[in-house]
């Protein structure tokens, strides 16, 4: 099978304060369609950067990044919009519903982008959002749901349109553990039983455990398999 | 459908900076509308008072006599205008005239005034000076002596109604002529140049004293019942003087004083209304600048997740419609239904400008009805409507103008 998702020497620099700051630094990956990736590792070690390179939400400094075959690199920002758009759901730590949709709307917001029918779009959401554990709540607002029933929602937003990848960054960080463990589930299971490859960040050692492959961050590099002391492999 | 719930919900997030926007522009579109329809109203009164006072809405006379009156210079066949006039829709008068210099003579000294000479059965229906006479009467037909005068000529030569006064004109055959004749009535129109320099007695004492034909008069005027028909009625007027030594002229050609004036205050009233608009303008694009900072991060998000930048300055463009729409409907029911209130009952001015108030030495009436017409309120929303939403471009392109893992990654 044809790789999702590529990455060669992949390089991200920031200039902060005109300091060069290496968010990445040399980074060789490769994740399989169907894959239920894990990227680990502390804070500041590269994980948002590298979520957002492979989302198209930003350029490497050097190297390549090729999602769905594409070359981000070459796209124009239109063409990076509809990439997200119809190939990649997120997720961001940060709940990011948008406010004035109730948690409907907001499941609803990529498909009704991609101009599905509203006969279609409905079955679809009332199904998913009773899948994520929402049923009931459709119509309330993000400030009206905890974190946890938002990050739903948003997993919800993310894969309603059953994009080929779904990029999380750090989507368990904001709730409790129980909650985090809650969510793991449903991602894990919306991995095995409709196929979505799932790419997402964590620093949480509990979550870490259960992934069924870790990429493994520090200061921008990937750390090689058990390389790490404390960092046994599950 | 979608953009125009999101537009429509995050413009109400804000309640209180969107009701406040809103009434801004609705305010100052109501002012403009009622300073404009104040300012027709006006002028529509000014015109409205000179044309019936002067030559007409439209007036016929021979080419070159506008550009050098003379008393020589007469249509020849008052009657046949007369008789063409009646055709054209939307005419009320026809109203000849004789317009001629005199000198007026009393035992207390002499003026040079002009002399009109009028019909006064037609000048008492139409002309707003017949309504001024303070002493005797006006003129009749009947008269055969009788002169009208001016309240401050009337001081000056010491003359009351009954006494009497000689007329000395140069008449048609280049002669001098002296006429006797008997003060009828002394009017008073509050305008100097009528009060002391304007005399008046019927039309065949005037073709007496400058020695005119019975059918002729330098100048015949047509007063309308809508100043809206004056563009029509010049151009059936002029199609068929064609080939003859007459013209119909505007009243802008005949009065330029009075048409020079309007231009210039609507030119001032512009400039003020330039100015509230520009205010406006301020506010608006600072509420929809300020809405649009403070949702970077709700504008990341969408951007994220695959929104098109033209999507979401469409959504920011939309908001500002609907700002704009509202403003305006609400400012023009507002202002219009003001304006229409003293388009009705009339706005006193008499407490600001005392009894006689003259603009270019023509009396206005004090009382000031508004002139609110169909045009102006469309004017005056495109207007506005059409500024809200330039205004919201600037915005609209800042609003996808964000670094995304930037905006994302700060929390
Ligand atoms: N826009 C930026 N400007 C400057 N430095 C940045 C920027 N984004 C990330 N960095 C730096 O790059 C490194 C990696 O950041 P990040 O990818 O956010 O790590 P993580 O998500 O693992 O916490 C950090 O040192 C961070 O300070
Ligand atoms: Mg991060």
């Amino acid at each position: 099978m044809k790789a999702l998702i590529t990455l060669e020497q992949v390089v991200k620099e920031y200039r902060d304060n005109g300091v060069p700051v290496r968010a990445l630094d040399g980074i060789d990956l490769t994740i399989e369609p169907g894959e239920f990736t894990v990227v680990a590792g502390p804070s500041g070690s590269g994980k948002s950067t590298l979520l957002n390179l492979i989302g198209g939400l930003d350029q490497p400094t050097r190297g390549r990044v090729s999602v769905a075959g594409m070359d981000t690199s070459v796209l124009s920002n239109i063409e990076l919009s509809r990439m997200r758009l119809y190939k990649i759901g997120f997720v961001f730590q940060a709940y990011n519903l948008i406010p004035v949709l109730t948690a409907y709307e907001n499941a609803e917001y990529i498909l009704m982008l991609q101009g599905t029918p509203a006969q279609k779009r409905r079955e679809r959401i009332m199904s998913l959002l009773s899948t994520v554990g929402l049923k009931g709540l459709e119509n309330r607002f993000p400030r009206e749901l905890s974190g946890g029933q938002q990050q739903r929602v948003a997993i919800a937003r993310a894969i309603a349109s059953e994009p080929q990848l779904v990029l999380a960054d750090e989507p368990t960080a904001n709730v409790d553990s129980k909650t985090s463990a809650s969510l793991l589930d449903l991602m894990m299971e919306l991995n095995r039983d409709k196929g979505v490859t799932f790419l997402f960040s964590t620093h949480d050692p509990a979550v870490m455990e259960r992934a069924r492959r870790i990429i493994r961050l520090r200061d921008g590099r990937i750390v090689p398999d058990g390389d790490g002391p404390g960092d046994s492999p599950a | 459908m979608l953009i125009v719930k999101l537009s429509w919900r995050s413009l109400w997030r804000n309640r209180r900076r969107t009701i406040i926007t809103i009434s801004s522009i609705a305010l100052g579109t109501a002012l403009a509308l009622f300073l404009i329809s104040m300012a027709e109203g006006m002028y529509n009164k000014l015109i409205n008072e000179a044309v019936r006072m002067n030559a007409g809405h439209v007036t016929v006379e021979r080419r070159e006599y506008a550009r050098a009156p003379s008393i020589d210079l007469v249509v020849p066949s008052v009657s046949r205008i007369e008789t063409i006039a009646a055709n054209i829709p939307g005419l009320e008068t026809v109203k000849a005239l004789i317009i001629g210099q005199a000198m007026v003579s009393s035992a207390s000294g002499s003026s040079g005034v002009g002399l009109a000479g009028v019909d006064p059965g037609i000048e008492k229906s139409v002309s707003p000076l017949a309504r001024t006479v303070i002493r005797g009467r006006y003129i009749s037909f009947a008269d055969e002596r009788g002169v009208m005068i001016g309240t401050s000529l009337a001081e000056r030569l010491k003359l009351e109604p009954g006494m009497k006064l000689v007329v000395t004109v140069n008449d048609t055959h280049g002669e001098l002529a002296n006429e006797m004749l008997r003060v009828t009535g002394i009017f008073a129109t509050g305008m100097e140049e009528a009060d002391g320099f304007l005399v008046q007695v019927p039309l065949k004492v005037a073709r007496r004293i400058f020695r005119i034909g019975p059918d002729e008069a330098t100048q015949v005027g047509l007063v309308l019942s809508s100043p809206d028909k004056q563009e029509q009625v010049l151009e059936e007027l002029n199609a068929l003087l064609k080939g003859t030594d007459l013209a119909a002229l505007p009243w802008q050609e005949v009065m330029p004083d009075l048409a020079g004036f309007m231009a210039v205050d609507k030119g001032s009233n512009y400039v003020f209304q330039g100015i509230i608009i520009f205010l406006l303008s301020f506010t608006i694009l600072n509420t929809i600048l300020m809405s649009v900072l403070e949702r970077t991060r709700e504008f990341a998000t969408l951007l994220a997740l695959g929104t098109s930048a033209f999507l979401l300055r469409l959504q920011v463009i939309i908001e500002t419609v609907f700002l704009g729409l509202l403003g305006c409907a609400l400012g023009l029911g507002l202002g219009g239904a003001v304006s229409w209130y003293y388009q009705v009952h009339g706005l006193d001015l008499r407490a600001l400008f005392g009894d006689n108030l003259t603009i270019t030495g023509i009396a206005v009436d004090p009382v000031i009805h508004n002139y609110v017409g169909v045009n102006l309120v469309l004017w005056l929303g495109g207007l506005v409507f059409g500024l809200t939403l330039l205004i919201g471009l600037y915005p609209a392109f800042k609003s996808a103008r964000i670094s995304l893992p930037d905006v994302l990654r700060s929390r």
